[in-house]
């Protein structure tokens, strides 16, 4: 039986996965040469066009909005569209000739014989309203694509009903061939418009003329050459449940099961590793959610243990469990970690203490105070999370500055005029909507406490800021 | 309380925004604050400059204020310190430093030492060392103390609320005693005002690239570097250390009014004064020019004008411009001169110009006025292809150190301050692309919340309003430094002794620090050397017809009947189409009437609203009057209509009772419209003068209207006159050998208005027979005979031309020209073999172009290693079509000699309706027609208030379109990218040969051309 491949392309994915709820009039994105290099619909009923300057585009309609690709986000969207394919076919593959292609294998797929329409309104269910998406049926997964170019959204394309393959694939124009610029105008120039003129050319001269991978090309497309591809990778879940012999209420209880979890997950895990972990616990009628992160791959039971205690014995789930669920969450390949015998590896030690700190405390409660380049002392100083690189921005001169500074200036009442001699005189901060005018200097309070306090040069009014001793 | 005198005070150390991005306030504003608040004076010190000199000391002397010279600089070493001009040579010494010190950075940097200060003399340096250290380690105030002494150095200290004063001052006290130097206050002025903060904070965002949130400790902490009251001053500084600013300025009393320029001398002999060789050369120039006895009249003006340079001592200035015009003679580089100096007798017979003056009856009244003060104005043009060979003449004539071009300030513009403000304010890059595409379709200096509501943002949101402020504070300052498009000094003494020198961005090109406006107020005289596309077409055509210029007959009838019919097309200056539609209208016959043709499609004239008057005058349908008989003294030669722009000048002089000064400042105030928006006083006084003289205050008005729309754009008439002759001789050409004309523009381009396309149709309509690319016949460039012209092979796209040297190389040795004998053994490249085989050059040779480009795909250059050898069987492959063969040479040549895309199309749009252009403007004035064609270009000028003009194209003929601005956004899309338009409208007629068709209703077929591409130039 002859194998039967359905080609999924999606012909403007990078745009329009902007614009998904259709709040924007259209978007459109440029490539590295700044022409327009892919347009939703909204922009193409304004009149935007593949290859048209970036410049051109804007004058044309100045109110859509140009967006750069978000190569995550497409393979996302990517990879969702292939899981729900591997539901039909035992092969799902990209299309690496264009940059949304999909192709699953249909063939011998009983619900796909009785039902077609099915697989393509999941499809497109799956595009929804704001995803255009061309189908193509075809014996290769070339042809497949081909025809989907060659069809119309959301319908699918497989050629003349009435002939047979070897008759409709010669009328594919060469156009839609993925060459590049230069390769098609040299075809357009020679008249050759289908594959049937490309194929009543000599082979040899041909291959000669534009290069073999042509010839491979037009084989695996006519299916005379095999068209091996990876396939796409099927996700799997990790995720280890079962119910537990007894109730358990503590962390005492829970440890036991917890570590044949990690364990029988780690098992299944092989080569890859988690940083975020779920743990589900069931009772009879209620349920307990936690998740946990760590800086590292967690590999080693211990660790895992401990952290999980960290944040259990701070958080407990207060029912007795019944049953219990560990999913690792966002695996990575891993190859472990290369370490010195005789090295104690200190920065490891920090990583596992930051992470058992935040198992306990929460991972917003960690942080770092960094000094940031702002006169303005309420803004000299940010928190940052602790693996964040430090910066050089202390104070280019040595101007005093209080030891404590107060978390926010608090109105005083100052007996004496300043010696203008030791104003510091701070003014900043209009492009951010705190602009700020002050003459700091330091004043002796009747307790004796050191204070750094500003007179606001608008209100004329004091504030302490801070305290030096 | 009594309070104590405010205590006497000079700011030595200030910058302004001339120092770019460094500061905020202009020279002009500086001073009058200085002034305000009682200083006794102030010094402009730019960072490594002296860009702002001349405007600071013009307007020193105009409020009275005494003004020191000096600039900033900072060792590579690691030392800040001023440098105060004393005296003369200490100007020059500064001068000297400042070149020296640029020559050695890249463009807006430079480079300095200890070293290069240790011998100067007439300068006077207040140090501004680091305190915070020992005095003791600082070698480079040692050094520079035991090399100037310790009377021209002083220690300088800032002071600026930093809240360590009283350290700085004690600090302070240390160094004076180590170094026994006296000490001086001083405050780094970059602000007029303290509220010009966040301006300042804005330039320093953007000199440094980043938003003004991410600048940190770069940006200053405080607003006090601006002029503060001298009160203010006193709570700060010690009496002695403010004292001694006033006896530092006492000392400095150098002005740039000691300056003196001298231009060089030429190439005058020895034996000679200046004034008499020129006296010599122009005698010996008459005799040239009228070998059978000049007119007594022209005679006797030349006489007046040796006298007028004479008195004025401008004799080097003429023999310099004739030595560099003379020069490209020499090299057959076509010139021309313009300007007011230029169309005179004297150089008519220098051959600086060729305006006959006898021939144009031009009134030489802008020729040099000892009354006007004006400097002498020559602009030189050069074939552009070689102007740059005469710059690098003169400066090889006369040495980089006395010829350099001058420098234009750029300053900014709503566009360009929207795009540094956006930036500086952290706005996304999208966010400023989306920002500065609105403004394309602004006028005007300001920019206005909304607009950018228009664009997609808030204008009530916070950033947005501070985007608004900063934008509109920032148009109108400087933003950098330019070239001037071809302005070049040239002097006596060495240029760097006078002004700084610095290298350009372009390679063997060195600069002024000097604006070309500021060169007038010191009286340094320029030659503008400007290039012109032009001058190389009538120099290639005329090398063609083995003349000169010169031999052109003047006056010739057929050449008046063929523009009277509009019939321009490649004419300079009068082939654009508003051009076009004037020249049936004014029907010019003689040469003068060239010279208002010139004129009046101009921004001034339009503006001011004089072109229907004039015409009507002109066809008698409407009586010439004047509103009084000075006016009528002046516009008497243009039927009471002001057309050029000293026509408006002279009426300011005549009927406004202004003087030389007046009428002078009256045209610099002009100059300076577009940037200021305003005549500034001198409006004022035009009113008043004009109603003093009885004139009605319409009048007035007008005259203003008309003054505004000649600051946009108008024309002196004599450069209009310079013009003419230029348009008189293309047209002669055009109209008696049209092929050598169309072979010169082919080969000129890119130029003018018209693609080659247009260009070649044109030549078809006046019977040339123009003949395709073809390898055997073919040159680099387009060759006419007789009335047939060859396309050259500079005509196909993207060919190497070191590749078709080689080519024709290996003709003229009578080599084999089919195509693997040039890859294998002319070294021809394939693939440009390959863009000549799709652009039919090896039609004759091969059959037809498919199977010139299938044979010339399988060749490879042959190697070591055998490679497998393409069959020499032709191929199976079909004959192209006549589409086919349309889409490629429009691809490869962006013409094609076969049919007219339209003409694939006609039976199609005959089906819908749609007549060729020529048969439906035969139809009457009035009626609607239905034409299609292909879009050549679109305008959308600046005076036509928003109406777009389009033209199309089909295979009879072209037509206009007029687009009324209230229905160009209902069309946007076909009327700004549309390359095929289908066009419902009424057909308006003027005369036989202007012809409108007012668009009511537009289609856009550029789907039904596949891929057959038509060029097209935009014009906005």
């Amino acid at each position: 039986m002859a194998e039967q491949w359905l080609a999924v392309i999606f012909p403007a994915l990078a745009a329009e996965l902007w614009n998904l709820d259709g709040t924007l009039p259209g978007v459109w994105i440029a490539d590295t040469r700044q022409r327009v290099w892919q347009m939703d619909a909204g922009a193409a009923k304004q009149g935007i066009q593949i290859g048209m300057s970036a410049a051109q585009a804007r004058a044309l309609a100045p109110q859509l909005q140009v967006m750069q690709r978000d190569a995550e986000r497409e393979f996302n969207l990517l990879d969702r569209c292939a899981q729900l394919l591997y539901a039909w076919g035992p092969q799902v593959v990209a299309l690496q000739e264009w940059p949304h292609a999909l192709a699953v294998e249909l063939q011998g797929n009983s619900r796909w014989r009785a039902r077609p329409q099915a697989l393509l309104q999941a499809i497109r269910e799956f595009a929804g309203e704001r995803l255009r998406i061309r189908l193509g049926l075809a014996p290769t997964s070339l042809a497949a694509a081909l025809f989907a170019w060659q069809g119309k959204d959301g319908e699918l394309c497989h050629g003349p009903a009435d002939r047979s393959f070897t008759e409709c694939w010669q009328e594919i124009p060469l156009k839609l061939l993925p060459a590049n610029d230069t390769l098609h105008a040299r075809w357009e120039s020679l008249g050759l418009y289908s594959c049937g003129d490309w194929l009543r050319l000599d082979r040899r001269e041909r291959a000669l003329r534009f290069g073999p991978e042509w010839e491979r090309f037009l084989d695996r497309l006519r299916g005379i050459r095999a068209d091996p591809r990876s396939p796409w990778p099927l996700q799997e879940e990790f995720v280890v449940a079962f119910p537990l012999l007894q109730e358990v209420s503590d962390w005492q209880g829970l440890r036991f099961p917890l570590r044949r979890a990690f364990q029988e997950l780690r098992l299944r895990l092989r080569h890859r590793a988690s940083t975020r972990w779920e743990l589900l616990l069931q009772g009879r009628d209620a349920q307990y959610r936690q998740l946990l992160h760590s800086r590292d791959p967690l590999t080693s039971a211990e660790l895992f243990l401990q952290l999980w205690q960290e944040r259990l014995q701070r958080h407990p789930w207060g029912f007795a469990a019944r049953h219990l669920q560990l999913r690792a969450m966002d695996t990575e390949n891993w190859a472990g970690e290369q370490g010195a015998f005789w090295e104690q590896n200190l920065l490891r030690e920090q990583g596992q203490l930051l992470d058992r700190w935040r198992a306990r405390l929460g991972v917003d409660s960690i942080y770092r105070v960094q000094p940031r380049a702002d006169h303005r002392p309420e803004y000299a100083w940010h928190s940052v999370v602790p693996e964040e690189s430090e910066t050089n921005t202390a104070l280019p001169d040595l101007r005093p500055r209080p030891l404590w500074l107060l978390p926010e200036p608090i109105p005083v009442s100052v007996l004496h005029e300043p010696e203008t001699s030791e104003l510091e005189r701070i003014e900043g901060g209009w492009w951010d909507g705190h602009d700020v005018s002050r003459d700091y200097f330091r004043w002796r309070r009747s307790d004796g406490a050191e204070c750094w306090v500003f007179r606001d040069r608008r209100s004329a009014r004091y504030f302490l800021h801070g305290y030096f001793a | 309380m009594d309070t104590l005198p405010d205590p006497a005070y000079a700011e030595l150390y200030c910058l302004s925004n001339l120092s770019f991005q460094q500061a905020t306030a202009n020279v002009e504003d500086l001073l009058d604050r200085a002034k305000a608040l009682g200083y006794a004076a102030l010094a402009i010190t730019e960072e490594c400059s002296l860009y702002s000199a001349p405007r600071a000391h013009v307007h020193a002397q105009t409020i009275a204020f005494p003004l020191l010279i000096g600039c900033t600089l900072q060792l590579e070493e690691g030392l800040r310190l001023v440098l105060l001009v004393e005296d003369r040579a200490g100007y020059a010494a500064l001068a000297q430093l400042i070149s020296l010190a640029r020559s050695r950075a890249e463009k807006g940097g430079y480079r300095i030492f200890l070293a290069d200060l240790l011998p100067l003399s007439g300068l006077l340096a207040i140090l501004l060392p680091e305190y915070r250290n020992a005095p003791a380690a600082d070698h480079l105030v040692t050094e520079l103390r035991a090399a100037w002494g310790g009377a021209r150095l002083w220690l300088g200290l800032s002071l600026r609320y930093r809240g360590d004063q009283q350290r700085q001052l004690t600090a302070l006290r240390h160094w004076q005693q180590h170094f026994q130097l006296p000490a001086v206050a001083c405050t780094g002025v970059r602000m007029a005002r303290r509220s010009e903060r966040f301006l300042l904070d804005v330039l320093t965002a953007i000199r440094l690239r980043k938003p003004v949130s991410a600048v940190g400790w770069d940006l200053p902490s405080n607003g006090e570097q601006h002029l503060r009251t001298r009160q203010q001053l006193a709570q700060l500084y010690p009496a002695e250390l403010l004292a001694e600013s006033v006896h530092i300025a006492q000392r400095c009393r150098f002005s740039l009014q000691e300056l003196r320029y001298h231009y060089p001398q030429g190439s005058c002999p020895a034996s000679q004064s200046p004034q008499e060789y020129l006296q010599q050369e122009a005698e010996k120039g008459l005799l040239r020019r009228y070998p059978h006895g000049a007119p007594e009249a022209v005679r006797q003006q030349l006489q007046e004008e040796l006298r007028i340079v004479a008195e004025l001592g401008y004799a080097n200035y003429f023999l310099t411009v004739y030595e560099i015009v003379s020069f490209a003679r020499e090299r057959d580089i076509l010139c021309q001169g313009r300007g007011s100096a230029a169309n005179s007798v004297l150089c008519y017979v220098l051959g600086i110009t060729e305006v006959d003056p006898a021939r144009a009856h031009l009134l030489f009244s802008r020729f040099l006025s000892r009354e006007r003060g004006e400097p002498p104005d020559i602009d030189i043009d050069f074939e552009h292809e070689r102007r740059e060979e005469v710059i690098q003449y003169v400066f090889r004539r006369y040495g980089r150190r006395h010829a350099a071009l001058t420098a234009s300030i750029i300053h900014y513009r709503p566009r360009s301050a929207m795009r540094d403000a956006a930036r500086a304010l952290a706005f996304s890059a999208s966010e400023q692309d989306q920002l500065c595409q609105q403004l394309a379709w602004w006028d005007g200096r300001r920019v206005l919340p909304e607009r950018l509501q228009e664009a997609g943002f808030d204008p009530q949101h916070s950033a947005v309003q501070r985007l608004i402020i900063v934008v509109n504070a920032l148009v109108g300052m400087p933003r950098h430094l330019s070239q001037h498009v071809g302005g070049m000094v040239l002097s006596e003494t060495p240029l760097d002794a006078l002004v700084p020198i610095e290298p350009a961005r372009m390679s063997e090109r060195t600069v002024l620090q000097w604006d070309k406006n500021d060169l007038d107020l010191l009286g340094i005289l320029k030659v503008d050397l400007l290039a012109l596309g032009m001058l190389t077409v009538l120099r290639r055509a005329l090398a063609d017809l083995h003349m000169r210029l010169a031999d052109l007959p003047a006056e010739d009838p057929q050449v008046y009947a063929m523009l009277q019919r509009g019939e321009s097309l490649g004419v300079f200056q009068v082939e654009s189409r508003a051009q076009m539609g004037m020249l049936p209208r004014l029907k010019p016959h003689c040469f003068y009437d060239l010279v208002i043709e010139v004129a009046i499609i101009r921004p001034g004239p339009i503006q001011g609203g004089m072109v229907h008057p004039y015409l009507r005058r002109r066809a008698g349908q409407e009586a010439v009057s004047y509103p009084g008989p000075e006016v009528q003294k002046v516009l008497e030669r243009t039927l009471g209509v002001p057309i050029f722009q000293e026509q408006v000048m002279q009426i300011a002089m005549e009927a406004a009772g202004f003087d030389g000064d007046a009428a002078d400042g009256l045209r610099r105030a002009m100059a300076a419209w577009r940037r200021k928006g305003n005549l500034g006083p001198y409006q004022q006084r035009l009113l008043e003068g004009l109603a003093a003289r009885g004139y009605a205050e319409d009048f007035a008005q007008q005259l203003c209207e008309q003054i505004r729309g000649f600051a946009e754009y108008g024309f002196p008439e004599s450069h209009a006159a310079s013009f003419a002759l230029l348009v008189y001789a293309s047209a002669w050409i055009k109209c008696h050998h049209p092929a050598v004309f169309t072979a010169a523009l082919l080969n000129s381009q890119p130029m003018g208005f018209y693609a080659p396309a247009q260009i070649v149709e044109e030549a078809k309509r006046q019977g040339v027979q123009v003949l395709p690319v073809d390898i055997r016949r073919s040159h680099w460039e387009t060759r006419a005979r007789g009335r047939r012209v060859r396309l050259g092979l500079h005509q196909v796209k993207g060919l190497l031309r070191s590749d078709i040297e080689r080519c024709l190389a290996w003709r003229e040795a009578d080599g084999n020209l089919d195509p693997e004998t040039l890859l294998q053994d002319a070294g021809v490249g394939r693939q440009s073999l390959e863009k000549l085989a799709r652009a039919g050059a090896f039609d004759a040779l091969l059959g037809h172009r498919r199977e010139a480009l299938w044979q010339i795909l399988a060749l490879c250059k042959n190697t070591a290693l055998a490679l497998p050898v393409a069959s020499k069987q032709p191929s199976t492959l079909p004959p192209p079509s006549a589409q086919s063969l349309c889409r490629d040479d429009y691809q490869q040549l962006g013409l094609s000699l076969g049919p007219h895309p339209l003409s694939f199309l006609r039976p199609q749009l005959e089906r819908e309706g749609y007549r060729s252009i020529v048969q439906s403007l035969r139809r009457p004035s009035g009626t609607k027609v239905r034409v299609a064609g292909l879009v050549t270009h679109r305008q959308r000028p600046s005076t036509a208030h928003g109406t777009v003009f389009l033209t199309i194209v089909d295979e009879s003929g072209s037509a206009n379109l007029i687009v009324w601005p209230q229905r160009v956004e209902e069309w946007r899309r076909p009327v700004l990218h549309g390359k095929l338009l289908g066009v419902l409208g009424r057909l308006e007629k003027n005369g036989p040969y202007v012809h409108n068709i007012i668009v009511e209703e537009i289609q856009d077929y550029s789907t039904r051309l596949s891929d057959l591409r038509a060029v097209s130039q935009d014009f906005q």
